[in-house]
């Protein structure tokens, strides 16, 4: 059986918090010219993975968008913790 | 990159809350306008904010933050729901401990409480020796969108926003603003609207000014998405890590955090998101250009605090954590605000701490009408320059 192809923009970029490459060139037409940028108007990666999977993508849709080039962009900024953690960790580790 | 070279009648310096709306503030009536911003914009305390539209401080402070509140319940629902305004629920929570000591300490502070089983519905998530408790309301926007969309409206007004462009100088000539010169290139300037928050004071520098700001640290922990733990609130606050209440407490908690001041718990639930942020600190540290990282010690004890409040929040995990620097006035916590007789044309804007939300609304209209009238609506001289000479 032949599966239907759906428009690309549907296509989901952000899996953690499900953001659409349309609302992520939408954000990057608006102005956002770096994943950070990106990810404050989007909340693209925001989730559980913190980007790890979707920053080449958006960086190459940013790319794409303005003609920067790709290894002009900054890289994300990571937010410790690098993986999740309990809180209840976080309230008994020793310090 | 391509380089800049433009000419306009005011650069505003920083891309936070107060930069972006004074920018749509002054592009909304005509003025040629130009933001500069070295990062992207919501980079500095407002994207590190949980998003509180407050009046705070006294008299016409206060005032005057409320009346900016007043226009964020007064913008258009389209802009609303950009920005994510909401009214949420809080939920004051407090031990029969908390309760004897606020009655000895803080006289008037224990209004309008009552019995934790007077509630409507009730919480079983809160903590067992919860007892009494406080309902409230407070407003929210997502800071982050607050100041992407009024850049944005400011961009359709026709002003120009250049993120990643940090400022190296400002030419003065005979006394006067001319230009800023940027690492990409120059503008020529008749206004400069100093708006770089906890870095104002580098800025400051670079017309001989001394601007007493000091950055205050505050830090969040975000959790994974989950469904609200309470029924009926988003936040919940309370007066466990307050060291005036609990003075014995402060010797054990300095050890951990040498220089902090705490006096609140806070939850939230982010609906956007379904993330509870769990924060609340206030600590001075002296170099803003010392990239600030989540302290170790401080995510312990927000940790700590808000599994306190809420058992449940334990198991939830920490997907992320962020720091933010507000700008404090080191001289008396009043925002610096308007014109210096130094240097005509250049215009202070910072100083506006954790109520930077309210503040930038009201601000950015004021020294809007500052710039085009050299006059504004509303009395703004207690907020200028000047009054650190006279003391």
């Amino acid at each position: 059986m032949e599966k239907k192809k759906g428009k690309s923009d549907d296509v989901i970029v952000c899996r953690c918090m499900e953001v659409t490459e349309r609302e992520i060139r939408e954000a990057i037409r608006s102005g956002c010219h770096t994943f950070n940028a990106v990810k404050k108007v989007t909340r693209a990666g925001m989730g559980l993975c913190q980007g790890r999977t979707c920053e080449q993508i958006i960086n190459r849709l940013i790319a794409e968008e303005t003609g920067i080039n790709l290894g002009d962009l900054p890289p994300r900024s990571v937010r410790p913790p690098l993986r999740p953690i309990k809180a209840k960790k976080f309230a008994e580790m020793e310090i | 990159m391509m380089e800049i070279k433009e000419e306009t009648e005011v650069t505003i310096i920083g891309g936070g809350a107060l930069g972006c709306l004074t920018a749509y503030h002054l592009a909304k009536k005509g003025t040629d306008v130009i933001l500069v911003e070295r990062g992207d914009l919501a980079s500095g305390a407002i994207g590190a904010s949980n998003g509180w539209v407050v009046p705070a401080g006294s008299g016409s402070l206060f005032s005057l933050l409320q009346a900016g509140v007043k226009m964020y319940q007064e913008l258009d629902e389209e802009t609303k729901k950009r920005i994510e305004y909401r009214v949420a629920n809080v939920l004051e929570c407090f031990t029969d401990e908390d309760v004897r000591r606020m009655k000895k300490l803080w006289p008037g502070t224990d209004q309008n409480l009552k019995k934790r089983d007077e509630l409507e519905e009730p919480e079983p998530n809160l903590a067992d020796d919860i007892t009494w408790v406080r309902e409230s309301t407070l407003t929210y926007v997502n800071p982050l969108k607050l100041c992407y969309v009024f850049a944005n409206y400011a961009r359709k007004f026709g002003a120009k926003i250049f993120t990643r462009t940090k400022v190296t100088d400002i030419v003065v000539k005979d006394g006067k603003v001319r230009g800023v010169k940027t690492d990409r290139g120059e503008i020529i300037t008749k206004f400069v609207v100093n708006a770089a928050g906890a870095w104002a004071p580098i800025i400051g520098r670079m017309v001989g000014l001394d601007i007493p700001i000091v950055p205050v640290l505050g830090q969040i922990l975000v959790t994974e998405p989950t469904p609200p733990l309470l029924r009926n609130y988003h936040t919940i606050l309370g007066v466990g890590w307050s060291t005036t209440l609990y003075p014995e407490k402060e010797e054990e908690w300095s050890q951990h955090v040498k220089f902090g001041i705490f006096e609140g718990t806070l939850t939230e639930y982010w609906p956007g998101e379904g993330s509870y942020l769990l924060g609340g600190c206030r600590f001075q540290i002296r170099d803003p250009e010392h990239a600030p990282q989540p302290i170790p010690e401080i995510t312990k004890l927000i940790a700590e605090h808000a599994i306190r409040y809420i058992p449940k929040l334990g198991r939830l995990h920490i997907i992320r954590s962020y720091v933010g620097l507000r700008p404090m006035c080191a001289v008396d916590g009043l925002p610096i605000i308007g014109n210096v007789e130094e240097v005509e044309g250049f215009i202070l804007a910072t100083g506006t701490d954790w109520y930077g939300i309210s503040a930038a609304m009201i601000f950015g209209k004021l020294l809007s009408e500052l710039i085009r009238k050299n006059a504004t609506s509303e009395p703004i001289d207690e907020f200028s320059y000047s009054r650190f000479k006279q003391a």
